[in-house]
């Protein structure tokens, strides 16, 4: 298993034209990696430019709602990325969708969350979302990894389903954690714009 | 088809060469102390190991004929036209163009010109893509700074393949 998904990652990166993140760009431990969305590539290009032990042990974090529709979906999202599926439209206490996110970390996985909520159409970053700053408070220990991800909304933009062969980029930045003293938006402005500053212009 | 003697010359001169270059390599190698490697000649060894790949791919294209280089330089185009389009900067509705461009029209152009078909490859790019891409580009419904636009996605198609 783990052949094919080094394979698979290997040439994911060789059709984005992307090279693997060194191991020193990224905590050895469980963590959070969050990252700008703006096509259906993002996770699987995150996933393929980790260290490898990093990514045997890293989960995307993605929408019901769109994921579970289509056996095909649900194929690609829980069998080959074991994707942590959560509720996005009709949140209930039962379904509430911090706790497989919590449930995994403790398991001692790392996610990658897409803090927008949804994939921007122009490439531009949109604003926050809150649920980086819950799950983080209530587990202030993880790291919190900022990746900025160049051209997907180039190659496989909302809406199309074939991609068109242009160079991608991934750029991981610095850890962040959590300050107990900050509030919700210093929180979420602070990883927003550590987030932005990796843009190359 | 049989190699002509000068060209057996030039890359049996070319081997030879970058034998040479590789037992000077292995021997500053063995001259350095254990463990460290001067940065210089590790640079100038994965010179040499990337000229190898290089003249290995050259060869094979050469000795196997026609098609061998038609392949080559189908790839190369692809590869060039992947850089320029990365630079260009084009917006969503160009998608399905360049999907066309991409897919269909170099891999049929490189086609035509295997087959040896030199009416249709002279004329396919400038006259059949160059009119087709903005048709496509057109048709998904954007007409914001068209002709800018189009010369993007048509440029890079015509400079891969001339280049």
């Amino acid at each position: 298993m783990t052949l094919i998904a080094d394979l698979a990652a290997g040439l994911i990166r060789l059709a984005c034209g992307v090279r693997a993140l060194p191991q020193s760009a990224v905590p050895d431990g469980s963590c959070i990696f969050f990252a700008n969305h703006s096509s259906h590539l993002d996770f699987a290009l995150i996933w393929a430019a980790l260290p490898s032990a990093q990514r045997r042990r890293t989960r995307p974090v993605a929408g019901r709602d769109y994921w579970d529709k289509t056996a095909a979906r649900r194929w690609i999202a829980c069998r080959c990325f074991r994707a942590v599926l959560i509720e996005r439209q009709k949140v209930t206490v039962a379904s509430n969708p911090m706790e497989p996110m919590l449930a995994a970390l403790d398991a001692g996985a790392s996610l990658i969350v897409f803090p927008e909520g949804t994939r921007s159409l122009d490439g531009r970053l949109q604003p926050f979302k809150a649920g980086l700053y819950h799950m983080t408070k209530a587990r202030p220990a993880l790291p919190l990894v900022p990746i900025w991800l160049d051209n997907l909304n180039r190659i496989l933009p909302k809406g199309e389903f074939l991609a068109v062969p242009l160079i991608a980029s991934v750029a991981a930045g610095a850890a962040l954690h959590f300050d107990p003293a900050e509030s919700k938006p210093g929180f979420l402005a602070r990883v927003q714009s550590a987030l932005s500053a990796l843009q190359r212009n | 088809m049989q190699p002509e003697r000068q060209t057996l010359l030039m890359v049996g001169g070319i081997a030879g060469l970058l034998v040479l270059s590789s037992v000077v390599v292995a021997l500053l190698k063995t001259r350095q102390p254990k463990g460290k490697i001067n940065p210089v000649i590790a640079n100038l060894d994965a010179r040499v190991n990337a000229w190898w790949v290089m003249v290995a791919i050259f060869a094979v294209a050469l000795f196997t004929g026609g098609l061998g280089s038609v392949i080559l330089f189908g790839f190369t185009s692809f590869f060039a036209m992947r850089e320029f389009v990365t630079l260009a900067p084009t917006k969503s509705a160009d998608h399905r163009g360049l999907f066309w461009a991409f897919f269909i029209i170099l891999p049929a152009q490189y086609y035509w010109v295997a087959a040896q078909w030199y009416g249709l490859f002279a004329i396919f790019i400038p006259v059949y893509a160059f009119l087709f891409i903005p048709i496509r580009c057109a048709l998904a419904g954007d007409a914001e700074r068209f002709l800018e636009r189009t010369r993007k996605c048509n440029g890079p198609l015509w400079s891969a393949f001339t280049s």
